[in-house]
């Protein structure tokens, strides 16, 4: 008899699979989380803040945590993808909701941490498939205090999305506002808590260290001098330059070149999101509704089958374990529909700026680069010790 | 092979014991091989060729029914004979009335998940996928890897290679394990499809279809799945239809 060479490992797996099916004829729990933020309603002014008080935020492109259970199912490579395609969504949905409340100065969604901005926020996506969104938000000021840390979930509701999925002929036609709406809301309200928690003297410092960080990474000969780390690892302003310098007047005029290409960036990301917007209002949907009916399908069997082993009871479950792969199997081709429908609006986000090539991140960096060479060009033959002030 | 496939309704300990002893063998086997990749890729090369479109040939495939009533009256046969030596009948089966029910069950179960008449298969150089009308579509890998094709709450999906075999084994969340092994003949003119279901506490219940290639109408029709627009659909060439 010749030796076959794999079936004998799936049999012990099936075997043991078998096995273990009696005991988890349970379906699992679901994954524990956070507790969802529920309804939230953005705090917002119609005053804006002094554009001189206002801090400047940055929002990074998010980073992805895919779960197991997303790299185990079939088609990973796109659901990543989509996943890809999410990191750079949602900060722009983040950035509009702290545009929207009017509590800060400029917001940007951006490639790399930026030394010029008051505070970064970083998100990592945990979990995003229509029903529910999980993100960890990491915000700190450029003092290097942390503002938040920590995950927030929201819960779609049957209400978020409408009735059926609409298949756009009118691409106008899609949905007013995000169903995670509520986490955006929460996480502005939480970091304006802190804001508004912080001594006058803190904010002064936060926006001095701002300006000196920018400063220093342009020039660190001429700048690294008035920055320190205290005890506790926060950066502090040992002393202040002369407002009459005349390289921190050059560090101001850099400065507003970077905000342009800042501009520039954040604007290709507001692009990306509209173009994907139609398509990404579609997707969630179909996941969200894939997911439901998981989820009732599930509460269906286990208050079924009372007469197991019946004909009508085996066959009742065969059919629920075909629909559920049926259903993922057109959840594959949809994914693949999203990704191919996406694509352009992806390669846009690359494109060249400003004579710059390569993806957006890499874009970025050689801007720094080009910006830095500018300012020693600039500054050649004025002094290299700036004039000093007592803090 | 599928006539030895279906002899092992009648496991005794001795066959049993011997094929825990060839299951053995097949692990030290499968242990080696797995660490030769020249072996590995010259197997996933030799895969059969199971492409094409095929249509159930009756004649040839078995009447769930007809072959329910063979099995069962093969079971009390055994039964009678076991009686009269008088070891109570230990068949592996339960003895119980519900025990010939989970047998009705599965033979109606078999019956069901291969009603399909005709079935399509693309094959490529990575992935074998049948595509069988009103069921999901059954997708394995040709490399020799074992894979669990799907997942979830609802039951599980093993697919794999025994020699020319191709092999899927479904487990259900309520324990039935169904089993599809593919064959193909030689010239790629029949297939068949040995679908075996059983249960923790019932032997397999085993039926046999067999499917002839035929060569199924070109529809002339393109389609490409689209989030936005749905099924988008457009007309191929004739030239390209042909290809």
């Amino acid at each position: 008899m010749s030796v076959i060479p794999y079936w004998p490992r799936a049999s012990l797996c099936v075997t043991l699979a078998l096995l273990l099916a009696a005991c988890a004829a349970a379906p699992p729990p679901a994954p524990a989380g956070p507790p969802p933020v529920g309804n939230v309603a953005l705090v917002a002014t119609n005053a804006s803040p002094a554009q001189a008080q206002a801090f400047d935020i940055g929002v990074l492109v998010f980073t992805t945590m895919a779960g197991n259970e997303e790299i185990a199912r079939s088609g990973a490579e796109i659901f990543s993808q989509i996943r890809k395609t999410e990191t750079q969504y949602l900060p722009v949905a983040l950035r509009s909701t702290l545009t929207a409340s009017n509590q800060w100065g400029v917001v940007r969604v951006l490639p790399a941490a930026d030394p010029s901005m008051d505070i970064m926020v970083e998100g990592t996506i945990v979990r995003s498939d229509g029903a529910e969104l999980v993100l960890h938000i990491r915000a700190s000021d450029s003092t290097g205090r942390v503002w938040l840390d920590r995950d927030y979930a929201d819960i779609a509701r049957v209400a978020d999305y409408p009735d059926s999925a609409p298949m756009l002929l009118d691409r106008g036609l899609t949905f007013g506002l995000d169903p995670f709406q509520d986490i955006y809301a929460a996480i502005a309200n939480d970091l304006l808590l802190v804001h508004q928690g912080l001594a006058q003297a803190a904010l002064d410092e936060i926006h001095n260290v701002s300006q000196l960080r920018y400063a220093s990474d342009l020039s660190p000969e001429a700048f690294s001098r008035y920055l320190e780390e205290d005890e506790l690892g926060f950066l502090r302003v040992t002393r202040l330059p002369a407002s009459n310098d005349p390289l921190l007047r050059n560090v101001a005029d850099i400065g507003a070149r970077n905000d342009i290409f800042i501009d520039t960036i954040d604007e290709y990301y507001e692009a990306l999101y509209q173009d994907v917007k139609p398509i990404y209002d579609i997707w969630r949907q179909y996941s969200f509704e894939q997911v439901t009916e998981e989820r009732a399908s599930l509460e269906r069997a286990r208050s079924g089958n009372s007469n197991s082993g019946s004909f009508e009871a085996i066959s009742q479950n065969y059919n629920r374990y075909k629909w559920s792969k049926i259903f993922e199997q057109e959840f594959v081709a949809l994914a693949s529909g999203f990704v191919s429908e996406t694509a352009p609006a992806v390669l846009e986000l690359s494109r060249n700026v400003n004579g710059l090539s390569g993806p957006v991140e890499e874009q970025y960096a050689q801007w720094r680069v080009l910006l830095r060479g500018l300012f020693d060009i600039e500054t050649e033959g004025l002094n290299a010790t700036p004039l000093l002030n007592t803090p | 092979m599928i006539l030895a496939k279906r002899k092992s309704i009648h496991f005794k300990p001795l066959i049993q014991l011997g094929l825990v002893f060839l299951t053995g063998l097949t692990l030290i086997n499968s242990a080696s091989s797995a660490e030769d990749p020249i072996a590995q890729g010259r197997s996933a090369r030799l895969r059969p060729n199971f492409e094409g479109s095929w249509e159930k040939d009756f004649g040839r495939s078995d009447k769930w029914d007809v072959e329910l009533q063979r099995t069962i009256d093969q079971l009390n046969r055994e039964m009678e004979r076991s009686q009269g030596r008088g070891d109570g009948g230990s068949l592996g089966i339960s003895n119980t009335r519900g025990g010939a029910g989970n047998l009705i069950s599965h033979a109606r179960l078999a019956e069901l998940v291969t009603r399909q008449t005709t079935m399509r298969i693309v094959q490529t150089s990575a992935e074998v996928r049948i595509e069988r009308p009103g069921d999901a579509a059954l997708i394995c890998s040709t490399a020799s890897s074992d894979e669990d094709s799907f997942d979830s709450p609802h039951g599980k999906e093993y697919c794999g290679w025994d020699r020319q075999q191709l092999v899927f084994q479904i487990s259900l969340a309520d324990g039935v394990l169904i089993e599809h092994r593919f064959s193909v003949d030689p010239s790629g003119e029949s297939l068949s499809m040995l679908t075996s279901v059983s249960s923790r506490n019932s032997l397999p219940f085993n039926l046999i279809s067999f499917y002839n290639a035929y060569d199924a109408p070109e529809d002339g029709i393109h389609c490409v799945q689209t989030l936005s627009r749905g099924r988008v659909c457009s007309a191929r060439n004739p030239e390209e239809a042909n290809r």
